[in-house]
C-alpha cells in the first residue's frame, strides 16, 4: 500500500460515514426547515420529538418486542398527533414572525418534554437496536454499519417524499402558497389554520420518524433533543432556512465536516467547526446554499 | 426627576412612579439588614446572594434582550467567560479576582465583537442562533481542554480562607453586599440607559429598524452597543458568581436550564423595565428554592427545570409584559415582543 | 436661481432578472413641491428606496444638494436632512407619540439647541399636542400619519419624501393633511416629493408631476400637461385606476 492510500482511505472513509450519519441528520432538519418556511416558526422543541421518536422505538423494541424499524408508521404518526397539539396549544399565536417570544415557547416547551420524558423513562441511556444491528458491509476498502445504511435510504427516501408532496400534490401548493403570503392565500378561500396544522405535524411526525431510525444505532436519553438540535438547527441554515431538500444536503454536509474533523482533529471537539461555520453562513451567506428566501 | 423614579420613562413628559423610589429603599434595606434579622442563617443568606446575582444578571440580559430586542438565548458565554477567566487567572496565576474581573470583561467584549460584527446585520433570527451556536462551542472548548478549566468536573477556585483581596469568604454575608451593589449599579445602569440617547435608539431599533433608519438611527451601531454593554455587565456578574460558588463546570455556565436562569427574571418581571429583572428574579429564585427542596422530599429530580420551563411557556403566553405589565398602566412602554 | 435639493441620475435596478427601474433621471428644486406617481409596479417603491437608502442602485447615482450619496445608509441621509414616511404608517409602538419624535429629534437636532425644545415644537405644528402622551395604537390613522411625519421632519430637514400618506384617510382628513404638507414647505422651505397612485389627489397640491411607468419616467411636467398627455393616459389605460380617478 502506497502512504498516500494509508492517509487517504481513513479520510474518506470518515467522509462517507459523514454522508450517512449526515443523511440522517438531513431528515431531522427537514421538518425544522418546514416549520420555518411555512410559518416562520424556529421549534426548538423539535429536537424533544426526536427524543421521543427514539423512544417509540426502545418502548416498540423492549416492552412489545417488535424491530424498532416495524414502529416508523406508529412514530411517525404519534409525533404527527403530538405536533397538532403543540401547533394549537402553543404555536398557533406565533405565526408568521420569528419573535423573542416564540424562541422562548419552543424551549420552555422543549424544558418540558424533556423533563416529562426523565421522569416517565428515567435518565440512562436507552437503545432499540434493529434486525442489521452489528451488521457490517464492506465495499472496497470502506466498511459501513449496516444499521446506518438504512438510516441513510429512510432519510432519502423521506425526503423525497416530503419534496414530491410539497411540489406536486394540491395540499402542496396549498401550504406554498401559505408560506409565500397568508393574506393573499386567505383571500383565494385557503384555510391557512388547518394547512398550518397539517403543515406543522407533518414536520414533527418527520421527527419522529428520524428518531425511530436513529435509535436502531444511537442510544437515547432524555436530553438527547438537546444535543441533536444544535446539528440539526445548523444544517437548516447551512442549507437555506426554509428549504426542505436544502436542509437534507445541510445535514450531509454537516456530517461530513463532523466526521473529517472526528478523523483529523479531535473527535471530542467534532462540532466545533460547525459552530464555526454556521457563524460565516450568518455573516456571509445568510441564505444559505440553497434557499431563495431572503429579506 | 430623582434617580430611580420611573421604570420605563424617557422623556421627562412622564410622570415619575410614585413611591417607586420608597419601594427601592425599601428593598434595599430588606437585604441589607437581612443577616441582622434573628431568623437569618447561613442558608437564608445564600438564598438571598443567589437572588442578588441571578437579578444582576437579569439585569444584564434585560438590558440587550428587553431594550434592544435582541434575541439572545446564550448569555451563558459571558457568564461562563467571566467565571473562567477569573477563576482560572486566580488558580494559576493568583491574580485576585479585582484584576481578573476585567479579564472576564475584556474577553466578553471580544467575544460580544466578533459574534455581533458577523451576526447583528441580519434578521434577528439568525442573531439567536448564532449566540447559541457559540455558547455550545465554548461548553465542548471548556470540556477538552481539562488542564485549564477541569473539563466536565469543572474548575473549583483554591480556598485561601477569608480574604478580601482575593473575594473569598466562609460566610455567604459578604457576598449579600456585593451582590447588593451590583443590583444597585445595574439598575442605575438600566435607569441611564433607558433614559439616554442609546436608550431611545434601541428601543427605536427593537420596535421597528427601517423605522429607525429613518429617524437617523445607526441601527447596527445601536445593536452592537446594547450586547457589548450587556455582555460585560454578564460577565461581571459571571466573576461574582465564581467567587461565591468557588467552582464553575460547562453545563453551568454554557447549558440551556443556565441560559434560562438568565432570562427569566426580565421576562417574569417585564422585559424592558428597571423594576422587572428585579420582581422576576426575586419570584424565580424562591420558586426554583421551594420547587428544590420539595423535589428533594419528594425524591424526585429536575422537577424544578420542569418548573422552569413551564413559567417560561406560561410567561410568554399569558403574561408577555410580565409582572409589571399587569399593575403599572405606564407599562404600556414595556415590550411585548 | 434655487438649488438643486435632490438629483437622481440614470438610475437602474435589477433583482435578478427582473429590471425595475431603467434609467431613471430627474431633478428636484429646492422648496419644490413635486409629485412621483405612476401604476402598480412602476417602480416607485423601489425608486423611494433607493432614495432613501435601503437599496443600492445597479447604476446611476443620486445626490442631494450637489453631494454625491448614493453610497451612504439611510441613517446618515436622514442627518443630512433626507427625510421620508412609509407606505403602511412604521411607528415605534412601545413609544409615546412624543416619544416617537424624539429619537429623531435626540438624532438629527442641530447643535446647541434643546431637543425637548424640538419636540414640542413639532407637536405644536402639527396639532398633536392632546396626542403626545398617547401610546399609537390609541390614536387615528390620520394622526398617526401625522406622528410619522412629525417623526421625519424633527431635528433637521430639508427634503420631505411622502410615501402614499394620503391613501386610507377621509376626503377630510386628506385636505387637512394636504394643508399641514403646504404649510410645512411654505413656513420652513422644506422640498416635498409625495408618491402617489394616482394623479387626481395631488392636482391641487403640487405644482410638478413625474410619471413612472415600466421602470422609467414616461413625462415631467405641469399636473395640467400630465393629465393630457397621451403617453400617461395610455399607461393607465391598462390598469384599473385611471389617470385621474
Amino acid at each position: 500500500m502506497s502512504s498516500i492510500e494509508t492517509t487517504m482511505l481513513p479520510v474518506l472513509q470518515a467522509v462517507l460515514s459523514g454522508i450517512l450519519v449526515g443523511g440522517v441528520y438531513g431528515l431531522l432538519s427537514i421538518g425544522l426547515s418546514l416549520a420555518f418556511g411555512v410559518m416562520r416558526i424556529v421549534n426548538f422543541a423539535h429536537g424533544d420529538l426526536v427524543m421521543y421518536g427514539m423512544y417509540v422505538g426502545v418502548v416498540a423494541s423492549t416492552l412489545l418486542g417488535i424491530d424498532p424499524l416495524l414502529a416508523l408508521p406508529a412514530s411517525f404518526v404519534l409525533m404527527a398527533i403530538l405536533g397538532a397539539l403543540q401547533y394549537r396549544i402553543v404555536f398557533r399565536r406565533f405565526v408568521g414572525h420569528t419573535t423573542l417570544n416564540q424562541l422562548l415557547a419552543a424551549i420552555g416547551l422543549g424544558l418540558a418534554l424533556q423533563m416529562a420524558a426523565q421522569l416517565v423513562f428515567g435518565v440512562d441511556a436507552r437503545s432499540a437496536p434493529s434486525m442489521f444491528a452489528g451488521s457490517y458491509d464492506l465495499v472496497g476498502p470502506f466498511f459501513f454499519a449496516r444499521a446506518q445504511i438504512v438510516a441513510f435510504l429512510v432519510a432519502g427516501v423521506a425526503t423525497i417524499a416530503v419534496e414530491l408532496l410539497l411540489r406536486k400534490t394540491q395540499w402542496g401548493k396549498a401550504v406554498r402558497a401559505v408560506a409565500d403570503n397568508i393574506e393573499a392565500a386567505e383571500i383565494v378561500g385557503l384555510r391557512s389554520q388547518r394547512i398550518n396544522l397539517t403543515a406543522f405535524a407533518l414536520s414533527c411526525g418527520l421527527a419522529g420518524i428520524a428518531g425511530t431510525i436513529m435509535v436502531t444505532y444511537y442510544p437515547t436519553d432524555p436530553t438527547k433533543g438537546f444535543t441533536l438540535m444544535p446539528i440539526a438547527i445548523i444544517a437548516t441554515t447551512i442549507g437555506g432556512l426554509g428549504s426542505v431538500g436544502g436542509a437534507f444536503l445541510g445535514g450531509i454536509f454537516c456530517g461530513v465536516i463532523q466526521q473529517t474533523t472526528a478523523m483529523l482533529w479531535n473527535s471530542a471537539l467534532q462540532d466545533v467547526p460547525l459552530y464555526f461555520l454556521l457563524l460565516v453562513f450568518i455573516a456571509y451567506r445568510p441564505t444559505g446554499l440553497f434557499g431563495q428566501r431572503s429579506e | 426627576m430623582t434617580a430611580g423614579a420611573t421604570p420605563e420613562g424617557t422623556t421627562e413628559r412622564q410622570a415619575p412612579l410614585r413611591g417607586s423610589f420608597l419601594y427601592g429603599v425599601v428593598a434595599v434595606a430588606l437585604a441589607a439588614g437581612l443577616p441582622f434579622l434573628p431568623f437569618a442563617n447561613d442558608y437564608i443568606i445564600a438564598v438571598a446572594v443567589r437572588m442578588l446575582i441571578f437579578i444582576a444578571l437579569g439585569q444584564a440580559w434585560n438590558i440587550v434582550a428587553g431594550i434592544g430586542g435582541l434575541l439572545s438565548l446564550g448569555h451563558g458565554v459571558f457568564l461562563g467567560l467571566g467565571c473562567y477567566a477569573a477563576g482560572i487567572l486566580f488558580n494559576e496565576y493568583a491574580v485576585p479576582p479585582w484584576l481578573g474581573i476585567w479579564a472576564g470583561g475584556v474577553l466578553s467584549v471580544a467575544v460580544a465583537l466578533v459574534m455581533g460584527a458577523m451576526t447583528l446585520r441580519m434578521r434577528g433570527v439568525f442573531f439567536a442562533l448564532a449566540t447559541i451556536a457559540v455558547s455550545l462551542a465554548l461548553d465542548q472548548l471548556a470540556r477538552h481542554y481539562v488542564d485549564l478549566t477541569g473539563g466536565d468536573n469543572g474548575l473549583a477556585l483554591r480556598f485561601l480562607g477569608n480574604s478580601l483581596w482575593f473575594m473569598q469568604s466562609r460566610t455567604p454575608t459578604p457576598f449579600l453586599y456585593a451582590g447588593l451593589t451590583f443590583v444597585i449599579a445595574y439598575y442605575w445602569i438600566t435607569q441611564w440607559v433607558l433614559r439616554t440617547r442609546l436608550g431611545s435608539e434601541m428601543k427605536a431599533v427593537r420596535d421597528d429598524e427601517a423605522a429607525a433608519a429613518a429617524a437617523g438611527v445607526a441601527v447596527f451601531r445601536t445593536k452592537l452597543l446594547g450586547l457589548l454593554l450587556s455582555a460585560v455587565m454578564t460577565s461581571f456578574a459571571g466573576t461574582l458568581y465564581m467567587q461565591s460558588y468557588q467552582a464553575i463546570d460547562p453545563e453551568t455556565a454554557f447549558g440551556l436550564s443556565q441560559a434560562i436562569q438568565l432570562q427569566l427574571p426580565a421576562l417574569i418581571g417585564g422585559l424592558g423595565t428597571s423594576w422587572g429583572p428585579i420582581i422576576g428574579g426575586t419570584i424565580m429564585i424562591l420558586l426554583s428554592e421551594s420547587t428544590n427542596w420539595g423535589s428533594t422530599k419528594l425524591g424526585i429530580a429536575g422537577v424544578d427545570i420542569l418548573v422552569y420551563g413551564l413559567l417560561l411557556l406560561a410567561v410568554v403566553m399569558y403574561a408577555p409584559k410580565g409582572i409589571m405589565g399587569l399593575f403599572d398602566r405606564r407599562t404600556r412602554g414595556a415590550w411585548r415582543p | 436661481m434655487t438649488a438643486i435639493a435632490l438629483e437622481v441620475t440614470h438610475i437602474a435596478k435589477q433583482f435578478g432578472g427582473l429590471v425595475a427601474l431603467r434609467d431613471v433621471s430627474f431633478r428636484v428644486r429646492e422648496g419644490e413641491v413635486m409629485g412621483l406617481i405612476g401604476p402598480n409596479g412602476a417602480g416607485k417603491s423601489t425608486l423611494f428606496e433607493i432614495v432613501s437608502g435601503n437599496l443600492t442602485p445597479s447604476s446611476g447615482r443620486v445626490a442631494f444638494f450637489g453631494r454625491d450619496c448614493t453610497g451612504d445608509p439611510a441613517h446618515l441621509r436622514r442627518r443630512a436632512g433626507l427625510c421620508r414616511t412609509f407606505q403602511k404608517v412604521r411607528l415605534f409602538e412601545s413609544m409615546t407619540v412624543a416619544e416617537n419624535i424624539a429619537v429623531s429629534a435626540r438624532q438629527c437636532v442641530k447643535p446647541g439647541l434643546d431637543w425637548r425644545v424640538e419636540v414640542d415644537a413639532i407637536l405644536r405644528r402639527l396639532r398633536l399636542e392632546p396626542q403626545a402622551d398617547r401610546m399609537p395604537a390609541e390614536i387615528t390613522l390620520a394622526d398617526r400619519k401625522k406622528v410619522e411625519i412629525g417623526r421625519a421632519v424633527a431635528g433637521f430637514c430639508r427634503v420631505l419624501m411622502l410615501d402614499e400618506s394620503l391613501s386610507g384617510l377621509t376626503h377630510e382628513e386628506a385636505e387637512e393633511m394636504i394643508g399641514e404638507i403646504l404649510a410645512l414647505n411654505h413656513d420652513t422651505g422644506i422640498t416635498v416629493i409625495v408618491v402617489e397612485h394616482v394623479l387626481s389627489v395631488l392636482a391641487a397640491m403640487v405644482k410638478r408631476l413625474v410619471v413612472l411607468n415600466n421602470a422609467t419616467v414616461i413625462a415631467d411636467g405641469t399636473p395640467n400637461e400630465i393629465a393630457h398627455d397621451p403617453v400617461v393616459i395610455a399607461a393607465y389605460l391598462g390598469t384599473k385606476a385611471s389617470v385621474l380617478r
